[in-house]
């Protein structure tokens, strides 16, 4: 896991990184930094890193060199991840999930009804994750974003899936997480409403 | 310790709820003890000799049916990702995960041990019957979620898991079943069981660490 040296960052500062996949070298000397309320594409064709460098910066991954800082979040916690996989269980509902969610993060639950009713999956909240669809799965995860207040958000191609409405919703979510001062990096296949104030090519450290 | 919790209350209500094969173990394990005098024969003293030995084989095999569902539940889903990053410490979580698991399909299994040593002419069965078994396969869940741990990220690991585990068990099966005897033939139980208790002790200061290890490598 990789270390904040002071108490209250506020930035992420990739320095020098390097990723290795099986024998492919992905990206070297890879340099980025992110500042708070800014919202950074990460862009590169199929392949080239991304998701490797999002689970790097979640600390999933060891970096082959270099290091990084992360702002620093509450209670030890690590960034926000939103990835392909869902983390549903077959049987689970969108409720029980939530409930599940806040109870792991020590957040109180009243808010729940509320998230739930503005991702727009009020209908669908007491069906087994198995009869959801893609996109509503999706909107679940934007869920569990806003029940845990967390700095950083590592977002892996978020759009995907979401029909124009939820891209729209999607869009409101972040601009509301960046004015209260978080950060977000994105890999993004599709441009959004939402215009990025930075953009990170991973294949541009490609060698 | 409270985010802990809340994974071993999701274990619990998504195996109430279906998905996991809740009673497999406990139906494997009466199915094999159901199968012994058939194969055996009904002479009393040979079937109640042979019967704490094959409780405890049949416990070991039983706990094999599932033990590879423990981590590879979340890890396929992504879920694990969600549990790495909750601030809650992934030794917390897995041995909480290994203690769902063996409420679910573990517990089941001494409970039916009194059950097994009538079906198997035992002379004396008693409520504390199930003290050696109880106490084992709890050990027999701890360490094997160490082998789950290490292939959960495998696909059909389960013989895999099975290779990994079966020496761990190894103790388990000589001072249970030694203790079990004792129980069956109506004597006190010897040191055997502070043995076992060790090795369940040993196990729940150990495993943790070894799963939240294994679980971390991506």
């Amino acid at each position: 896991m990789p270390k904040s040296h002071h108490q209250d960052e506020n930035f992420l500062k990739l320095e020098n990184l390097t990723a290795v996949r099986g024998y492919a070298l992905l990206f070297s000397n890879l340099n980025f930094k992110l500042d708070a309320g800014r919202f950074a594409a990460l862009k590169g064709p199929n392949g080239s890193g991304k998701t490797t460098l999002l689970r790097m910066v979640a600390g999933f991954i060891e970096p082959e060199t270099g290091s990084m800082t992360r702002p620093s979040e509450e209670k030890d916690r690590g960034p926000f991840y939103l990835g392909h996989d869902h983390g549903l269980r077959a049987t689970e509902t969108a409720i029980s999930h939530l409930r599940y969610w806040a109870r792991l993060h020590s957040v109180p639950m009243d808010t729940i009804p509320d998230i739930i009713e503005r991702l727009g999956l009020k209908s669908r909240a007491l069906v087994p994750a198995h009869s959801l669809s893609a996109g509503q799965k999706k909107r679940l995860g934007l869920a569990r974003a806003l029940l845990t207040p967390r700095k950083l958000w590592l977002l892996d191609e978020p759009a995907a899936a979401l029909d124009t409405k939820g891209q729209a919703l999607l869009c409101d979510v972040i601009r509301e997480h960046l004015a209260a001062g978080g950060l977000c990096l994105a890999a993004l296949h599709d441009p959004l409403a939402l215009e990025p104030d930075d953009y990170l090519d991973v294949s541009e450290f490609r060698q | 310790m409270i985010g802990a919790l809340a994974i071993f209350r999701r274990e619990l209500m998504l195996a109430w709820a279906g998905g996991s094969g809740l009673f497999l173990p406990a139906a494997f394990f009466a199915g094999a003890i159901f199968l012994g005098p058939l194969g055996i024969g009904t002479e009393p003293r040979l079937l109640s000799a042979i019967a704490p030995g094959m409780i405890f084989v049949a416990l070991c095999l039983a706990s094999l049916t599932t033990l590879e569902r423990i981590f590879q539940a979340d890890l396929e889903i992504g879920a694990q990702d969600h549990q790495r990053l909750s601030g809650v410490s992934m030794e917390l979580v897995a041995v909480f995960k290994v203690l769902a698991h063996w409420l679910i399909s573990g517990l089941p299994l001494a409970l039916l041990t009194p059950v097994a040593g009538v079906m198997m002419r035992a002379e004396t069965v008693t409520i504390t019957s199930i003290l050696p078994v109880l106490i084992g396969s709890l050990t027999i869940y701890l360490w094997g979620g160490v082998g789950a741990s290490l292939t959960a990220g495998l696909r059909r690991s389960g013989p895999l898991v099975a290779l990994l585990v079966l020496p761990f068990f190894v103790p388990v099966v000589i001072f249970g079943a030694e203790e079990l005897t004792f129980s069956f033939t109506g004597e006190p139980f010897g040191a055997g069981l502070t043995l076992l208790a060790a090795n369940m002790l040993g196990a729940l200061a150990i495993s943790p660490f070894a799963m939240a290890a294994a679980l971390k490598l991506d």
